[in-house]
């Protein structure tokens, strides 16, 4: 029987190659990883708009024939799958022998002089031969011997400042391609977008290595280089770590951030620096050499699953008021690019190659380490006594080493990123605990100096002589009316005076962080002790059915009445979860973020936990919601709820009513939702009921005990009515004046 | 000896559970049922003997009225009945200041250790009710014949009749005493009585 071998047809190639290279710039990168691969220590990109001609060159190894033939010109052949290192160590960063096809998706045709140490070599593509109904093993390029020099291959080039650098840098070998027809429009957009992804391509620590040049018709060498030496970030704080594959990490933070002039000394000293601390602020870097474990602040080992890896990040802020200038002795960043936009954030680079998203500015992976919602979280300022600063998610950036060798932190297929493993989770906890050693001591140096700052402007005595004339002032008034001479106003220094307001500035937005802190947490104090006594109660069914089965065991010896109150026990336990639910699960953290919420699916959740916690007291909550999708913060929708179920359940607890039935309605408006909520309870009592918005007041309360004694804390009507104010929304109470019992509020919540 | 303890609670849920326990160390505990006014409780307790009554604070789900109101209305009515809040809102109904503080007791002494030292102080403390409600029953037995005795000796004054009345109903709610009308022992009906007396011995001598 014949054997028939099978065949590609060579259009479908093509489109093979075009579904892997499909975007431009990830053509352009592709190719210069290829340029790496090939252990050059530059790689040129020349664009030339008068010919609309692409020439990438570098000075690396160049191609044998038998490197074409076997590697380049065999399609899904990689040289790089198995022997993975170069000649100079480097790890090739490229393994699917598919590269080549970048070269259809930037141009039609290509011309590419490769000179190795054996040999010169011109091959020529027209990618338009890949049509279809041609057999791949029919289509054809040029490959010729060839005695051109690289020079001579660009003769045509117009900037001669490209030559030059051929010149200087091409001495052997390298490979240089022409492409010409091109596919793109190669605008100022594309250009610059070009150009901002090759400058994070590899991490400006490499660039004596390798490094990137980019060259339009006029642009000057120096002008091309894409890492260069200014592009040593102007920094605060540097933070560099190591892991090792046996847990050993050691981390070196460098402070870069003060600058006391020629009074180091003095200010140092008597800000109560000792002298260790004094040399981190001379450049001695601070030092820890710790474990993997002891980062994550795990109290069981935890092994380094991810192997070797290492990383640098920088601090470096972009503005800073004048009065912290003054007080916490900032060296001067006038003039610090803001490199947000082409650096992004917190970078990964698998053997000097960025692994994108992670980082990217324009994706919404730049804060892949979750940093803004940290910082929102925990938003105490710097020199806040007690509370942990966080840094800002866009004063972050730096870069992360790893390798292919990291074998758990596997590329996704679409070359989107890092599967996201364990692993991958271990690393996001790792950089954010050694960023916490950085805020740490940042931390500790702003609030030193900002007790010396208050030493040095005591704004106690200021403040002192501003009161003490404005009484002055207010006597002379009055003595002038009196005796009916002129009042003449006495001034005060205007520097003494904004001292004063900029202390008191800082004073309350200090006190602001705090409050909106303490209302998170109030809400879990007012929820929890308004239920205490339930979950007592609950508690203490659930000791007694322990009990009893543990005596039915000791005493009665009867397993079968034991097993029984083990079921009733577990029956209870159900309760007390739905208790636990409707009380410190509302304060989560996650629900404290404000996102997108089903509120369907929020509230059906936590009716039915209160349906459950309710049920011995048979109050029946009859709910209907729409399906809406709301922007909020979840804990705070609850929070309204939670507030008003607790209520009616007091309410139906005050007396003995027939049937206790909650509603609750909620539905949708033109731009936010509106919640109905009634109770057949006892409804308001007293002056509540002719002015039923005195309950929204703080500590006004109707929950009162037998003999008329305030009970209720007075705060969870307040909670919903601030709530509602920040949603810019209302509430109806007017339906209580009308109905001599039952509970009624509509709350109207707009979108924020 | 059988202590005899009261129980009223909204929620019947545990009783059992804790007529086992308490049965377990002679307590007979008797849950308040077919109630609904404060008049019913005390009709309650005397029909069944009730030394001592342990009551629930939150009563709102069975009754018009909470533990501490059921327990003023009792104190007035049968000073003598030891009476205890047994609850989880001790604050709450401590605070009404209707009952004395330390005659509230948290419930979660009831689920206890069966030979932990919480749980036989809690006993000791139901029993000893028990035993004073017992020593205030024989106190007003002797206070019960002293009176008697005046009223047979017609030295009795209003008031001390009016005591004599009274004491007697709880005696004879708790079988001291013969079950007699209390009419009988007023003075108006003694009186009576002897007029009736006298009329029956004139009515023998004539048919003599």
């Amino acid at each position: 029987m014949a054997k028939i071998p099978f065949n590609v047809d060579a259009y479908t190639a093509k489109l093979i190659g075009r579904e892997n290279v499909s975007k431009l710039d990830g053509a352009i990168l592709e190719l210069v990883k290829n340029t790496y691969d090939a252990d050059a220590s530059i790689c040129i990109l020349y664009f030339e708009k008068t010919t609309n001609t692409l020439y990438i060159a570098d000075n690396g190894t160049g191609m044998t024939e038998n490197v074409i033939l076997k590697h380049w010109m065999t399609i899904g052949s990689s040289s790089k799958k198995i022997n993975f290192k170069t000649q100079k160590g480097r790890i090739q960063t490229g393994a699917k022998g598919i590269g080549r096809f970048a070269l259809d998706r930037i141009a039609d045709n290509c011309s590419l002089l490769t000179i190795s140490k054996e040999e010169h070599l011109l091959w020529n593509v027209d990618w338009n031969v890949f049509e279809f109904g041609q057999k791949i093993t029919d289509v054809t390029a040029e490959l010729d011997k060839s005695k051109l020099s690289f020079t001579e291959f660009l003769e045509d080039v117009q900037n001669n400042e490209v030559i030059e650098l051929i010149r200087k840098s091409f001495l052997k070998t390298g490979s240089v391609f022409r492409l010409t027809n091109l596919r793109d429009n190669w605008d100022k957009t594309t250009i610059d977008s070009i150009r901002s992804n090759l400058k994070t391509l590899i991490p400006p620590e490499f660039k004596e290595v390798f490094n990137i040049y980019f060259f339009e018709s006029d642009t000057s060498i120096g002008e091309a280089a894409l890492l260069q030496d200014g592009d040593d970030f102007s920094y605060d704080y540097r933070i560099k770590f190591s892991v090792c594959c046996d847990g050993n990490v050691k981390i070196t933070i460098n402070r870069d951030e003060f600058d006391f002039g020629n009074n180091f000394d003095k200010i140092t000293t008597e800000a109560g620096f000792d002298s260790k601390e004094k040399a981190y602020f001379r450049g001695t870097p601070i030092v820890i050499d710790t474990t993997f474990t002891d980062v994550l602040r795990s109290k069981v080992p935890i092994d380094n699953s991810i192997g070797d890896f290492e990383g640098t990040l920088y601090y470096a802020k972009l503005t800073a008021s004048k009065v912290d200038r003054e007080k916490y002795y900032y060296k001067d960043i006038t003039g610090r690019p803001d490199i947000r936009d082409s650096f992004g954030g917190i970078r990964i680079y698998r053997d000097g190659f960025r692994v994108r998203p992670y980082g990217d500015p324009k994706s919404s992976a730049v804060d892949w380490l979750m940093l803004a919602v940290r910082k929102n979280k925990s938003p105490a300022a710097i020199s806040h006594p007690t509370g942990s600063w966080r840094v800002n998610a866009d004063q972050m950036h730096g870069s992360i080493y790893i390798s292919r060798t990291n074998i758990t932190l596997p590329d996704q297929a679409n070359r989107q990123g890092i599967v996201e493993t364990e692993e991958f989770q271990l690393l996001q906890d790792f950089l954010k605990n050694v960023i916490r050693l950085f805020e740490r001591d940042r931390q500790f140096v702003c609030r030193t100096l900002d007790a010396y700052y208050e030493f040095l402007h005591p704004t106690a005595v200021i403040e002192k002589e501003l009161d003490d004339k404005i009484k002055q002032e207010a006597e002379k008034k009055k003595v002038a009316k009196r005796d009916n001479s002129n009042y003449l106003p006495e001034y005060m220094e205007v520097n003494k005076v904004s001292a004063l307001v900029e202390k008191k500035d800082s004073t309350i937005k200090q006190l602001e962080t705090e409050l909106q802190m303490l209302r998170v947490l109030a809400t879990t104090g007012i929820v929890t002790n308004t239920y205490i006594h339930e979950i007592k109660e609950i508690t203490h069914k659930l000791g007694m059915k322990i009990t009893m089965a543990k005596e039915a065991l000791q005493y009665d010896k009867n397993p079968d009445a034991a097993y029984e109150y083990v079921l009733e026990a577990n029956e209870i336990r159900h309760f007390f979860t739905s208790w636990f639910k409707v009380t410190v699960d509302s304060v989560r953290r996650d629900k404290r973020t404000m996102r997108k919420t089903d509120v369907g699916e929020l509230i059906a959740k936590l009716v039915s936990d209160w349906q459950l916690a309710l049920s011995p007291k048979k109050i029946v909550i009859n709910c209907e919601v729409d399906n809406i999708v709301f922007k909020c913060f979840p804990y705070e929708i609850e929070s309204i709820l939670n507030n008003l179920i607790a209520n009616s359940a007091s309410s139906f607890d005050a007396t003995r009513v027939g049937d206790k039935i909650i509603d609750v309605r909620i539905g949708s408006i033109d731009d936010g939702i509106i919640i109905k909520y009634s109770d057949s309870g006892i409804g308001l009592t007293g002056e509540y009921k002719d002015n039923p918005r005195l309950i929204l007041e703080p500590f006004e309360s109707d929950k009162c005990s037998a003999n008329g004694e305030i009970i209720g804390t007075g705060m969870g009507m307040w909670i919903i009515n601030r709530i509602v104010n920040e949603y810019n929304g209302s509430i109806d109470l007017s339906e209580n004046s009308k109905n001599t019992s039952g509970f009624y509020v509509t709350l109207i919540l707009n979108a924020k | 000896m059988v202590y005899k303890l009261g129980f009223i609670d909204d929620d019947d849920s545990l009783i059992n559970d804790y007529k086992t326990r308490l049965k377990r160390k002679e307590i007979e505990l008797v849950f308040v049922e077919n109630c609904t006014t404060k008049k019913d409780v005390l009709k309650w307790i005397l029909k069944n003997e009730i030394k001592c009554m342990l009551v629930d604070y939150k009563l709102t789900a069975a009754y018009d009225f909470n533990g501490t109101e059921l327990v003023a209305f009792l104190n007035s009515e049968l000073p003598d009945l030891p009476c205890i809040i047994l609850t989880n809102y001790c604050d709450q109904g401590i605070g009404e200041n209707l009952v004395i503080k330390n005659l509230f007791i948290e419930r979660e002494k009831l689920d206890s250790d069966f030979e932990s030292s919480t749980f036989e102080e809690l006993v000791a403390c139901f029993k000893q009710a028990v035993d004073v409600f017992n020593n205030r029953l024989k106190n007003n037995i002797s206070e019960y014949e002293e009176l008697k005795l005046k009223k047979d000796n017609g030295e009795i004054s209003a008031h001390e009749e009016e005591r004599l009345l009274e004491v007697f109903r709880i005696l004879r709610a708790y079988n001291e005493v013969d079950d007699i009308p209390a009419e009988l022992l007023t003075t108006n009906a003694a009186k009576k009585m002897s007029d009736i007396l006298q009329s029956l011995d004139k009515l023998l001598d004539n048919t003599k």
